[in-house]
């Protein structure tokens, strides 16, 4: 009996030494929800792109902040001089400067090419968190900045980027009774705008395409509304389809090659969607209701349209079949709502809904659940998606005289509201996709 | 001739009830020996319910004693409670007291037979001899009746002086292993009893390792307080439901050592943010202020980032 004994200690005590790996298990299922402190160093340059070099840097402090998730780290607080880009960092003074990340870069300016490097560093752990380098024309080193921004955001967040991608948006001067539209194209952070247009008609709706440098738009001329695309290398323009009718609220399916619209009917008290096919010019109807069905939205994978109509009395976001089939209403709220707009990752519908409050901006799930307004007021509308499906992008008019539209981002989160900067003032902004 | 025959009768006799008496006594002491192992079972077990958590210190809770361990979110699973069980046996005090084996050997029945059923009956025999002799005296002298009767008792109150003596030797010795079994006992309670009824010796493992499971989860609970604290939750983590476990090692003064691991492979982008800033806070949450002498326990640790809340 103590010979087992004896054998059931020895076999007890080889069992603990083996399983003495895993003494202590626990889960941490909360923490902060801080923007992190990044320190992003001025970068090194070689001679005659110093100033390249510190545009960069702002550039890249200026998307990290802007985004929410980040807080750059004043250049004053900075204890160690960053003097090569080979240079070993000293972790301790910048874990004195309480930084948590850390950015050094190298840019290289030759001819009319420029070459960004950088490295990205976590302060804690010392440890290389990712780098690289690109190489482009000078005149575009601000997408270059945007690029290395893109990679420390997806680095350190775990969301895909979204800095690298430009804004189409409507123009607007003059008096508030008598504005002028122009399209407009800027970089998302409200740098580098363009206007694409004379001002001869006035512009609604712009749409990027999402494989092609075009833009979609409807404008109202002389004798009716119109669709058109427009070429942004090329800054030609063409109708879209040839009616008879009034046509508005264009936007392009997800493989680029059609064009859903809507079409006024012929006594003009309703209207109906119709796609167009760019190669081969057809035309197919896919709503057929006695009533203004418009704001068409293809899904991510062009299977489903997301639209608004009025054919229940007010104004409500319903989603169909591609080909027009199951249309249900998914939207019931109080208030009205309209221009649903799909997310690229295909999970909610963004939307502009009119009430009491005034006109906020707001997502909800695709069958119409877990509604969430993100900002409300006087008047918010025109909802679009960043690439990466965490940000919206619309325009607040403000009241009065001297009022007008502006651009605004907010996070879906319903944080971080962001004003865009533009030199006038602005409304119907669309997103473009991440730029290659 | 008969009278050195009588006398030679009765030192024979008294020699063999003697031996009688004495020679039994050693097998009840060697019997003995190890009973007092047996009872130190008891004595774990009533130590460690003392010690444990509630619930441990009903009998009903062997079964329960992983379960109790998960009362805390932070505490490890049952496996490793269980894997804990082990570490028991390995505990210095505990040590000594594990060959032990299981108490009916402690009962009295061994030490019994030496006790006086045995030379009750021998007295009667020597009752019924002497009787014998007194009769066979009478036909003798009555001067040497009586002498030989008055002997004859004289050895009889001697012999059972000599039993009662022995006997109160072994009432003494009894008396005396019982007080050493009490002793190390300690302040031995039903619980002890009920274990021992179920001769179960896993019972003083379980309670161990409610022991140990409630230590490894106050240490699991410290890590996690104050790792949280610097946990800096990645943005894309806070809606997905992602679960990265990170195994790190401790040194004796509470600073890391080496670089944490993540354990997953997956090259997910949530996943890897997440990884990064969990890595990052346990490093930057150094040095933990654990209890030195369960360094056992926390050198060695996996603490597993699912960020289900934003703040706590």
């Amino acid at each position: 009996m103590i010979k087992l004994f004896r054998a059931l200690l020895i076999f007890m005590v080889v069992a603990l030494s083996a399983n003495h790996a895993l003494a202590v298990n626990g889960t941490v299922t909360s923490g902060k929800i801080d923007p992190l402190p990044i320190a992003i160093t001025p970068f090194i340059a070689n001679a005659g792109s110093e100033n390249d070099a510190a545009a960069i840097s702002g550039v890249i402090a200026n998307d990290l902040a802007r985004s929410g998730y980040f807080s750059p780290l004043a250049p004053e607080s900075f204890i160690e001089k960053i003097t090569s880009f080979d240079q070993t960092p000293n972790f301790a003074s910048w874990s004195q400067a309480k930084a948590q990340a850390l950015v050094m870069g190298n840019v290289t300016g030759s001819g009319d090419k420029i070459t960004v490097a950088f490295k990205l560093y976590d302060v804690n752990t010392q440890a290389f968190l990712g780098g690289s380098s690109f190489t482009a024309p000078s005149k575009l080193s601000r997408r270059l900045a945007h690029k290395v921004a893109d990679l420390i955001y997806n680095k350190i967040t775990g969301f895909a980027p979204y800095f690298d991608t430009r804004i189409v948006y409507v123009d607007e001067t003059g008096p508030k009774n008598a504005r002028i539209k122009k399209l407009a194209m800027m970089d998302q952070d409200g740098f580098n705008p363009r206007i694409l247009s004379n001002g001869k008609e006035i512009l609604l709706t712009p749409r990027f395409s999402p494989t092609t440098q075009e833009i979609t738009y409807s404008a109202i001329g002389s004798d009716s509304s119109r669709v058109y695309i427009y070429n942004i290398d090329t800054g030609q323009k063409e109708i879209v389809g040839d009616f008879k009718n009034m046509s508005f609220a264009p936007r392009f399916s997800p493989d680029g090659q059609k064009v859903i619209m809507s079409l006024e009917s012929d006594d003009g008290r309703n209207a109906n969607i119709y796609e167009l096919d760019l190669r081969s010019r057809q035309t197919r109807q896919i709503t057929n209701e006695p009533s203004i069905n418009t704001a068409p939205c293809y899904s991510p994978d062009g299977s489903r349209i997301a639209f608004e109509s009025d054919r229940g009395g007010s104004q409500q976001i319903y989603v169909m079949g591609a080909d027009g089939s199951n249309q249900q209403r998914v939207s019931f709220g109080n208030g009205a709502y309209s221009t649903p707009v799909w997310s690229p990752d295909g999970k909610y519908l963004a939307f502009t809904k009119q009430s009491d409050g005034g006109f906020g901006i707001g997502i909800m799930n695709v069958d119409g659940s877990g509604e969430r307004i993100l900002t409300e007021g006087f008047h918010n509308e025109g909802p679009t998606w960043a690439p990466n499906s965490r940000v919206i992008m619309f325009f607040r008019d403000t009241r009065g005289e001297t009022g007008g539209a502006q651009l605004w981002s907010v996070d879906i989160s319903g944080y971080n509201e962001q004003q865009v900067p533009t030199a006038d003032f602005a409304s119907d902004p669309a997103w473009s996709p991440l730029l290659k | 001739m008969k009278r050195p025959f009588v006398i030679s009768f009765c030192i024979h006799l008294g020699l063999i009830l003697s031996a009688l008496l004495v020679l039994p006594a050693p097998p009840p002491f060697k019997v003995a020996e190890p009973t007092p192992i047996t009872v130190d079972i008891s004595t774990i077990s009533d130590k460690v319910q003392q010690q444990a958590t509630t619930k441990d210190d009903t009998p009903d809770t062997k079964d329960n004693a992983p379960k109790e361990s998960k009362a805390t979110p932070d505490t490890p699973p049952a496996p490793k409670v269980a894997d804990k069980v082990k570490l028991a046996a390995h505990e210095p005090q505990a040590v000594p007291e594990d060959p032990v084996p299981p108490e009916p050997k402690i009962e009295p029945p061994k030490v019994t037979p030496v006790v006086p059923p045995d030379s009750q009956a021998l007295n009667q025999l020597m009752a019924d001899e002497a009787a014998k002799q007194a009769e066979e005296q009478k036909k003798l002298d009555d001067q040497k009746k009586a002498d030989e009767k008055k002997k004859a008792e004289e050895k009889k109150k001697a012999d059972e002086k000599k039993k009662a003596d022995q006997k109160k030797k072994l009432d003494a010795a009894l008396a005396e292993a019982q007080l050493k079994l009490s002793k190390i006992a300690g302040e031995s309670a039903a619980p002890a009893k009920a274990s021992d009824k179920t001769g179960n010796p896993k019972h003083d493992d379980k309670d161990a390792a409610g022991t140990e499971a409630a230590a490894t989860a106050t240490i699991a609970s410290a890590l996690v307080s104050k790792v949280k604290a610097c946990f800096n939750i990645p943005p894309a983590a806070r809606d997905a439901n992602v679960s990265v476990p990170i195994h790190f090692l401790l040194n004796p003064d509470g600073s890391v050592q080496g670089q944490p691991e993540a354990q997953t492979d997956s090259t997910d982008q949530v996943i890897q943010a997440t990884a990064r800033a969990a890595i990052s806070a346990i490093v930057e949450c150094q040095k933990y202020d654990l209890p030195a002498d369960q360094y056992d326990l926390w050198k060695d640790n996996v603490l597993d980032f699912n960020p289900t809340q934003l703040s706590g």
